[in-house]
């Protein structure tokens, strides 16, 4: 067995992580929850309600947006409460179970790093879920894009704070990105759909 | 009988492990007692003992996995809780019942973790040594027991260590993996790794370890070189069936016969020296001829239940208010 050269500190730190990130990537595609409910049941969702858009058209109780309009915030948060509190925790619970967390406590690398990585993988699944849905409504006749501008996608940033979020610091960050839009609301209700689900969610989480 | 071993300044020099008075404690529940003992460099150092005598607390506060409530421990000079980075560059530790995610892949896993360290071994080369090297493409949950076990030694041994900790290395292995894997902690011990093996497997113990140390009920109860340990169990036994009858006197007045006892038509005698040869001898001058002999020296499986159950007997295992 031979050695390999030990490297300086800072890039050792960046291939564990690196390395740490490819492995957890690569394990959340062959663990398709994550994928299934946070991409494809959010497809589905846009899909059914694109279908009663197209089916009955025109706007809802005189607030200009279709029903599609209207569904786009609940399907993103439905993605990112999936992956939040179900995906991420029961991933967490299961490698303490299997002690996992224990065995790599025993080498140099923390475990606190898997947690961050666990994170980073989620991150990127609720973001590639807020792409699909805002564009995928655009193109089957949605006008989120319309009505938003930077608060729509402040709004999505706070909901990935929810998702990745496990202490108070990222709730008070969600909350205060949530109830700016529940005031803009008469502007724009998509936005105000958005606080809605963002402050009942807070609530449901009990936090 | 506790042997505790005093070392000078000069042999303090070549342990590599020091535990000194180590004590734990899980509510009044004593897991482990003042125990105290020193590993050399390059020895495999076996911890045997009953399930549930402290060997495994024994090991994870020599890991740094758990906080001792009293006592010191040193590797290589450093304490495994203050100096925990430290300690973790050149300490491999495979656990007792651990898993990994059931996806993951053979080589993903060895790879994740030869990242961790300053300067592991070449993963690929330490997956041929165990021989695994043909299902690194296997994830997890696919591998059969004796997989996962080499796996997980691999894990512990990535990161090329100095000191390895190897915890039920053997436990549900068939008899030829245990064997290979016997061999495997041989090559890693030449190699210079200084190996501490928790078992309680005799047979393991007996043929790997340079010296054990006999944990029950969360005390120290001897540390002696296997053979030394063997010893203790109380001498050779001669197990034969007499051409004729032959009465108690008879047999205790042959010389190094100290105990004798029959079922059915065998008749056991144990006790010191050459034992058959006396035996045959001395009947065979009254004319009893034995056939079906059997003799077996004093071995490890006898002293360590020897061991365990004289120490049952003044030992609860709790605290004394």
């Amino acid at each position: 067995m031979t050695s390999v050269p030990s490297e300086s500190k800072e890039e050792e730190s960046r291939s564990h992580l690196s390395e740490l990130l490819k492995v957890e990537g690569k394990l959340a595609l062959r663990e398709p929850t994550g994928l299934v409910m946070g991409i494809a049941v959010p497809i589905v969702l846009l899909v059914v309600f694109g279908l009663i858009g197209i089916a009955s058209p025109g706007n809802v109780a005189n607030t200009g947006f279709t029903v599609l309009d209207l569904y786009v915030p609940v399907i993103m948060v439905f993605a990112f409460i999936f992956l939040g509190i179900y995906i991420l925790p029961v991933t967490l619970v299961r490698y303490r179970e299997m002690g996992w967390l224990r065995r790599v406590s025993t080498t140099p690398e923390s475990p606190s790093r898997l947690l961050g990585a666990q994170m980073s993988v989620n991150l990127v699944l609720a973001l590639a879920s807020i792409l699909i849905v805002i564009f995928g409504s655009e193109s089957i006749g949605g006008s989120f894009i319309n009505c938003g501008d930077i608060f729509s996608w402040l709004g999505c940033c706070g909901s990935c704070s929810f998702t990745v979020g496990r202490n108070r610091l990222d709730w008070g960050a969600g909350l205060s990105l949530a109830l700016p839009f529940r005031s803009l609301g008469s502007a724009c209700p998509s936005w105000r759909a958005i606080g809605d689900d963002h402050v009942l969610f807070s609530i449901w989480c009990g936090r | 009988m506790t042997r505790i071993p005093t070392a000078t300044n000069q042999e303090k020099a070549e342990y590599v492990v020091v535990v000194d008075r180590l004590r734990k404690q899980y509510g009044d529940m004593v897991a482990v007692r003042d125990v105290s003992f020193s590993i050399r460099e390059g020895e495999i150092f076996g911890i045997i003992g009953p399930n549930g005598a402290g060997k495994t607390t024994t090991v994870e506060c020599i890991s740094g996995l758990r906080v001792p409530d009293s006592g010191s421990i040193s590797l290589n000079g450093l304490s495994p809780h203050k100096d925990r980075n430290r300690i973790r560059k050149f300490l491999g530790v495979q656990l007792q019942e651990s898993s990994m995610p059931p996806r993951l892949k053979v080589g993903e896993a060895v790879r994740l973790f030869a990242s961790f360290y300053p300067n592991p071994v070449d993963p690929d080369d330490l997956l041929e040594t165990l021989g695994i090297k043909n299902i690194k493409d296997s994830i997890y949950k696919k591998l059969s027991g004796g997989q996962k076990q080499r796996l997980s030694i691999a894990l512990a041994l990535v990161g090329n260590p100095k000191i390895a900790i190897l915890d039920e290395l053997t436990t549900g292995l068939d008899p030829e993996a245990r064997r290979e894997t016997w061999a495997l902690i041989e090559r890693i011990r030449d190699r210079g790794v200084t190996v501490i093996l928790v078992t309680h497997f005799m047979d393991e113990a007996e043929r790997l370890c340079d010296r054990l140390a006999l944990i029950n009920h969360g005390k120290l109860a001897v540390l002696d070189t296997p053979e030394a340990i063997a010893a203790l169990a109380g001498g050779n036994r001669v197990r034969f069936v007499p051409s004729q009858p032959v009465d108690d006197k008879t047999l205790y007045a042959i010389s190094g016969v100290a105990k004798v006892e029959r079922k059915e038509r065998y008749i056991t005698v144990t006790g010191t020296g050459d034992l058959a040869a006396s035996v045959i001898n001395s009947l065979a001058r009254i004319g009893v001829h034995v056939s079906e002999i059997e003799a077996r020296g004093g071995n490890l499986d006898d002293a360590f239940v020897k061991l365990t159950r004289d120490d049952a007997s003044n030992s609860s295992g709790r605290v004394q208010p």
